[in-house]
């Protein structure tokens, strides 16, 4: 069946989920290392079959699935991230006994992600939804000796479930109103939704659905919090990955289900979006956490993105879509990076909750060279600096932004970008301007293979942007079609 | 046949006292017992609207929710032995090391 | 090797070669510098191959690699008269300046890193001026930025180079966001990226000077010219930016990068002069820029300070040239600009090399402590000499003549403008040339002259080696081959460069001596003042000294300083209340925004909102239920034991499946049966594991604010659906019908519901079961370390 081998990323990854489970009761703590080989090997294979099916546009399972550039590329993105993870896992968890619930959870969180990009249908979209979020809550606990970790899955968990049952009940009246699950069938029964004040209801169940993933002021609360006691690997998932989920799937419900009520949720993300950015960059400022400042500096990031919604040229999506991608390298490279820092301090014994307090970052330069350097490579692109992702993508967003007219938009926006750099700076200034407060120490060969990895990919669209672009445009093109 | 307002109104009022109970409640398991409350009043929707749109959708839609309501309030049992276990309660609001 | 070629390996051979200094180091040890300076000097004579094409021929060298097509950029060059100078300025003080380093940078500094970032910069700065777009000129731009960031915060370890790097880094990267954003309004006035194109079409500019965009496009790029060249209230990082090792200030915060900001107001030079706004901004700031960074010089005791400053005021000089326009004569001070600009490389850089070998030998800057040293330096004293005087304005050196141009043009301008202006200009020009005069003849007098400190200065002090004096002295060499010889440099470059800005050819006459005229007058009162001021010198400084004292923020610096050390207090204080990390108080921000979002339309709405007609045919049986629904969720909502809200939680559940047959949906109802009596297992297990040891005691002030939550959640959503959903009719066909006639001859099964699970919807299905597996596996790796802890 030639329409089963589009679904073979998913299957590929499904696969190696049970393997690693099967695999996991057999093998003793040590050896479970070899888990974490798998689970990437597995990503990579589906990575590889999804790229390798990029163009392809199908739609199946009685129209509640579609493959398209749309979802492809978002496929990729949360692949990309999910290999980044199984690789500095494989330091994270070595000798854990638990390394295979560990690696099923994160391949089922991917999995869940991949179905929310290639959903057709609310239903799927909720199920796959609740899948990655299930899936992350039980990560984010996963250090189930470290206060911080329990704490930070109980915020997300907690607001997360609030949030599931806001966006069910949304859905809810969606379907009521128009009869239907099925997102381009929504659009064309939306007449009964859009004239009643159902649709706004309904709008802002669903804005506040996916602003909770997406983390957008004032959903975003756990975000910090989780970001910071959550173990940095997995926060490295949840901003990179799960972030973008909710993305994809505002993208899908608004643009393609609801774009009748255009002028409804433009306003509301022009108006989040602003607040989103504005707040996360201001109290960015203040955090010595790194992981708490990565946290806020991604809601910032959100709001950028969220800016293609307001924009909503063909550029703009374009931009937000190549942002996605590149955030998904930047920061799941920064929070990777964090990740070795941490296990540099705790094996010296310091305070777990204390062990990515910018103080650990001092003389970084001089202790974990590798790791410094990307670090740096990371910030410096989440301050859109060029030559990286962060700045091709901020220049896309941006320069469509104003060529619409919203000059006022992309001002706020660039003026935000000018604070950021701030505190981004701080860190390169602690890590290469502070002396060192101990030895070199050799730094992990996982982390730092997941590291140049990512640094490849955000010089990559840095320098040579075209392929990029031109994906990214593809996928625009899914959801404004003949748009370009 | 009742009207299917009386159906959204009776699931708006469920769901508003699930909120009122998740906003209130200090401790965990009585949350998560309003999640309970909260993923029901939606699932009533859903097959309220089945129902009156002579449409299976919803209903397929509920049976997936139903399932996907256990599943999270064992996740959430789960951290909450994990709290239960490092701190002696669950009060959800004494858990405050992560902030600012 | 053609024209386009060997510039654009200029630009890119310093950055591979700073990717080797590390190998190199490895090869040659301390002698690392000379591989460094002869990359420099390979990409002078690459920019060189040009020259014939670009300055002998007029030709404008263009050419493009395609980069990003589907946004419109492209790596392209433009090499110009303008271009070539700035090229040939930097590779080639970069030639002298990493041969100097060769002497001045200890063996045990790290100088790999030294000279990788000092090679970067180069690149980038060659990269920057011959950018023949925008977006590539803004790249290359913000990599001086961040270099010189590098370069700055050198000396890891001093906190006052750590302050500087920031503080630089801060204000310039930050100006070339407000110059991106300016060159994106720009795109959208012209429609391109392309300098090149806008250039060399008329109507595209004309359409820029009136289009109403025009003044916050000129502010914005103006404000990333102004922070790079340290004009206006951004000057105050390039005093800073002294902590820096000397070679570095002479390169970067003298000769180069600072004249990055000059380059680019000559590079749009063509597209906004010829306004007013053009004149009263460039102009204005040069003027003030001038005439304060020229008067603050004088308070600083610190040679390199001294320096600064006068760096600051020499490039207002330029900018205010620049800035000199109106509608007929677009273009008054651009020959003298051009030129100070070239003659400002070769001073300023000399001086700022002898400063750091009064400081190599010396061990001090401190020009209170120094004095005297001509004897024991006398070739030091020469060159120095020279180079000061030039900047003094002194005949027959080259910093005399583009004085005498500026105030030509001053002249000019004011006599234009007419009015007050006709004086007030030349006279602002006259002042700031008299501060020139005056800390010009302090540093030679501080350093050389006047009696030789005992106390401060160590015993012996002699020439440095010759890899230290060379370079200097070469400057000190052009700076009179330039004075005697004008028509050298004007002929060969200055003339091309101004026809570059102008977009039309230029002939200049600069002669040493063109008759007595105004503008010599000028310089002879410039002199007289400026020695009756040098008398002051050290009472005016003490006077600021006092008024610094006395009015601590009558100074940029002051809130420059406030701003960034209370950012973090301020938002710090912002961040506790708005993130206390109550994960209730989270909730409450959440549903506030939704209710107030979802109130607004009902209200707006009110008068329609409730409908006419409400159906209350409902018989007493299914009102019961109803009843008992609402009562069971209040029950398990407040309810204070466990037990019985888990029973009330349970009896929600079964009265929801006895709906659901009410509804019409069975097997729905039957699953939920099951999956209540689950849920409720769950609950009860989990009561067993967690008991509830005490009351939970709530006050009554949070219980009033969650209901009134609560009840405005039920009010706005009953309110809405009340109207919202009369005469819901299935809209269309609805999939249900082809699930029902097609469940038995497609999947052979009766139950509609399960063959829609398990047939049509497979892939629902498969995620369904995957979330089970999940909720359980989660639920395994929670609970499991009880075990392991035991």
């Amino acid at each position: 069946m030639a329409d089963l081998m589009l679904l073979a990323p998913e299957i590929t990854l499904l696969v190696t989920g049970l393997t690693v489970l099967l695999l996991g009761l057999f093998l003793s703590a040590h050896s479970k290392k070899i888990l974490g080989y798998i689970a990437t090997l597995g990503c990579l294979v589906a990575f590889v079959l999804t790229l390798n099916s990029f163009g392809t546009t199908a739609v199946m399972f009685s129209n509640s699935l579609s493959i398209d550039a749309l979802s492809q590329f978002f496929k990729l993105v949360f692949l990309t991230v999910a290999i980044l993870v199984s690789i500095a896992s494989i330091k994270y968890t070595d000798g854990n006994d638990h390394a295979d619930e560990y690696y099923v959870l994160v391949l089922f969180a991917t999995i869940g992600m991949m179905m929310v990009a290639s959903a057709n249908d609310l239903m799927v979209l909720f199920v796959a939804f609740e899948l990655a979020s299930l899936a992350t809550y039980a990560l984010a606990g996963f250090e189930k000796k470290n206060p911080a970790s329990i704490e930070a899955a109980m915020k997300y968990f907690m607001i997360g479930s609030l949030s599931a049952a806001l966006l069910l009940l949304g859905i809810g009246y969606v379907y009521g109103a128009t009869g239907t699950t099925n997102i381009p069938e929504v659009a064309q029964n939306i007449g009964l939704l859009a004239s009643s004040p159902m649709g706004i209801l309904s709008l802002v169940l669903l804005i506040a659905g996916f602003g909770f993933k997406i983390a957008l002021v004032p959903f975003h609360m756990w975000a910090p919090d989780t970001y910071q006691g959550a173990p940095s690997v997995v926060s490295a998932l949840l901003a990179a990955g799960s972030k973008k989920m909710g993305f994809v799937a505002a993208f899908k419900v608004f643009i393609t289900g609801l774009i009748a009520l255009q002028a409804d949720w433009q306003m509301a993300f022009a108006i989040l979006a602003v607040i989103t950015m504005t707040y996360g960059n201001i109290v960015a400022l203040s955090q010595t956490s790194v992981k708490r400042m990565l946290a806020y500096s991604s809601l910032a990031q959100a709001g950028y993105i969220s800016m293609a919604f307001v924009v909503m040229t063909p550029m703009a999506l374009t931009g937000g879509i190549l942002y996605a991608l590149s955030h998904g390298f930047m920061k799941a490279g920064a929070f990777i990076a964090t990740a070795a820092v941490v296990y540099m301090a705790t094996s010296e014994n310091k305070d777990i909750l204390k062990a990515d307090h910018l103080d650990s970052f001092k003389g970084l330069g001089k202790r974990m060279p590798i790791t410094a350097l990307c670090l740096t490579v990371f910030v410096l692109a989440l301050a859109g600096i060029p030559p990286t992702a962060g700045f091709m993508s901020k220049f896309v967003l941006f320069s469509s932004t104003i060529e619409s007219g919203l000059v006022w938009l992309a001002v706020i926006a660039i003026l935000n970008s000018a604070v950021s750099l701030y505190y981004y700076a701080r860190v390169v200034r602690y890590m290469y301007a502070m002396p060192a407060e101990g030895e070199r120490i050799s730094e992990p060969a996982p982390y730092v293979v997941a590291l140049l990895l990512a640094v490849a990919g955000v010089l990559a669209i840095g320098l040579w942007p075209e392929p990029f672009v031109n994906m990214a445009m593809e996928a625009a093109n899914v959801l404004i079609p003949g748009g370009m | 046949m009742i009207p299917l307002n009386w159906y959204l109104g009776l699931s708006a009022i469920v769901f508003s006292i699930g909120l009122y109970g998740f906003m209130s409640q200090k401790n965990g398991i009585r949350m998560l017992m309003c999640v309970e409350l909260m993923l029901n009043s939606a699932n009533i929707n859903l097959v309220a609207f089945s129902s009156y749109n002579d449409d299976m959708t919803g209903q397929v839609f509920a049976l997936f929710s139903i399932a996907i309501a256990a599943a999270e309030a064992a996740v959430g049992f789960a951290i909450l032995m994990s709290i239960y276990r490092m701190r002696d309660m669950i009060d959800v609001d004494k858990l405050n090391i992560l902030r600012w | 090797m053609d024209s386009f070629n060997a510039i654009t390996v200029a630009i890119f051979l310093p950055f591979i070669f700073a990717g080797l200094i590390p190998v190199m180091e490895k090869l040659l040890k301390q002698r690392v510098g000379w591989f460094a300076a002869a990359t420099a000097l390979a990409s002078f004579i690459l920019i060189g191959l040009a020259a014939p094409e670009v300055l002998g021929e007029g030709h404008i060298v263009q050419g493009s690699i395609s980069w990003i097509p589907s946004a419109g950029v492209n790596f392209a060059i433009y090499a110009d008269g303008l271009a070539m100078l700035i090229g040939f300025i930097a590779s080639g003080i970069g030639v002298l300046i990493m041969s100097y380093s060769n002497g001045y940078m200890s063996q045990k500094e790290d100088l790999k890193r030294y000279y990788q970032y000092l090679l970067l910069f180069m690149g980038s700065m060659i990269g920057m001026v011959f950018s023949a777009n925008t977006i590539q000129l803004f790249i290359f731009w913000e990599l001086t930025s961040i270099t010189s960031f590098m370069l700055i915060g050198y000396w890891r370890h001093k906190p006052e180079s750590i302050y500087g790097a920031t503080k630089s880094l801060l204000i310039t990267a930050a100006g070339g966001l407000a110059m991106l954003a300016g060159f994106l309004l720009l795109r959208t006035i012209t429609g391109s990226f392309d300098l090149a194109a806008i250039l060399s079409d008329p109507q595209v500019i004309n359409a820029v000077k009136e289009h109403e965009l025009f003044l916050i496009t000129l502010i914005l790029i103006l404000i990333g010219a102004a922070a790079k060249s340290a004009q206006g209230p951004f000057y105050i990082w390039l005093p800073n930016a002294m902590e820096a090792p000397t070679p570095v200030s002479a390169f970067l915060h003298s000769a180069t990068m600072v004249k990055a900001g000059i380059y680019l107001v000559a590079r749009i030079h063509p597209i906004f002069s010829g306004t007013d706004a053009w004149f009263i901004l460039v102009s204005g700031i040069g003027i003030l820029t001038m005439l304060v960074a020229g008067f603050l010089a004088f308070r600083q005791t610190d040679i390199k300070g001294i320096l600064a400053y006068s760096t600051i005021s020499q490039l207002a000089y330029m900018m205010t040239m620049y800035g000199y326009t109106t509608h007929h004569e677009p273009g008054i001070g651009v020959a003298a600009a051009t030129f100070h600009l070239l003659n400002h490389a070769t001073f300023k850089a000399c001086l700022f090399l002898v400063a750091g070998i009064v400081a190599h030998e010396a061990a001090t800057r401190d020009i209170r402590k120094l004095g005297g040293l001509r004897r024991e330096m006398p070739i030091t004293f020469i060159v120095a000499s020279i180079a000061a005087l030039s900047m003094a304005g002194v005949p027959p050196l080259n910093g005399f003549l583009s004085k005498e141009m500026f105030y030509e043009s001053s002249l000019e301008m004011g006599a234009l403008l007419g009015g007050g202006f006709t004086f007030l200009i030349p006279a602002c020009a006259v002042l700031g040339g008299v501060f020139t005069f005056a800390y010009s003849i302090k540093l030679i007098d501080g350093i050389f002259l006047g009696e030789r400190s005992k106390e401060h200065l160590p015993e012996h002090i002699h020439e440095p080696p010759l890899t230290m004096l060379i370079p200097p002295a070469f400057l000190a060499l052009l700076v009179i081959v330039f004075g005697l010889v004008p028509s050298l440099p004007v002929h060969t470059i200055i003339e091309p460069t101004v026809s570059g800005i102008l977009l039309e050819t230029a002939h200049l006459h600069v002669k040493l001596w063109h008759g007595f005229t105004t503008s010599l007058m000028m310089t002879i009162v410039t002199f007289i003042l400026g020695i009756l001021i040098y008398f002051r010198y050290d009472r005016i400084a003490a006077l600021q000294d006092n008024f610094n004292a006395r009015f601590p923020w009558i100074s940029v610096n002051y809130y420059y300083d406030d701003a960034v050390d209370s950012a973090k207090g301020r938002a710090f204080k912002f961040s506790t209340i708005t993130q206390p990390g109550n994960i209730k108080y989270y909730m409450t921000a959440m549903l506030l925004l939704m209710i107030t979002v979802v109130a607004i339309p009902v209200i707006t709405l009110a008068t329609n909102i409730v409908p006419s007609t409400l159906n209350f045919d409902i018989a007493p049986y299914e009102a019961i239920l109803l009843l008992l629904l609402i009562v069971a969720a209040l029950a398990s909502a407040v309810l204070p034991k466990y037990l019985p809200s888990i029973i009330a939680l349970s009896a929600l559940g079964y009265g929801v499946s006895l709906l659901f047959i009410y509804l019409k949906a069975p097997d729905l109802a039957l699953t939920q049966v099951l999956v209540e009596t689950l849920s409720t297992i769950i609950f009860l297990l989990a009561i067993t594991k967690i008991p509830q040891k005490y009351r939970e005691k709530i006050p009554k002030s949070v219980l009033f604010r969650d209901l009134a939550i609560s009840l405005a959640v039920a009010a706005s959503v009953f309110v809405v659906l009340l109207n919202a959903t009369q005469g819901i009719v299935a809209p269309f066909e609805s999939l249900s019908h082809y699930f029902i006639e097609n469940s038995l001859p497609l999947a052979g099964g009766h139950n509609i519901v399960n063959v829609i699970i398990v047939d049509f919807r497979g892939y629902d299905t498969l995620g369904e079961i995957s979330v089970l597996c999940l909720a359980a596996l989660g639920v395994y790796n929670l609970i499991h370390s009880r075990g392991e802890e035991q």
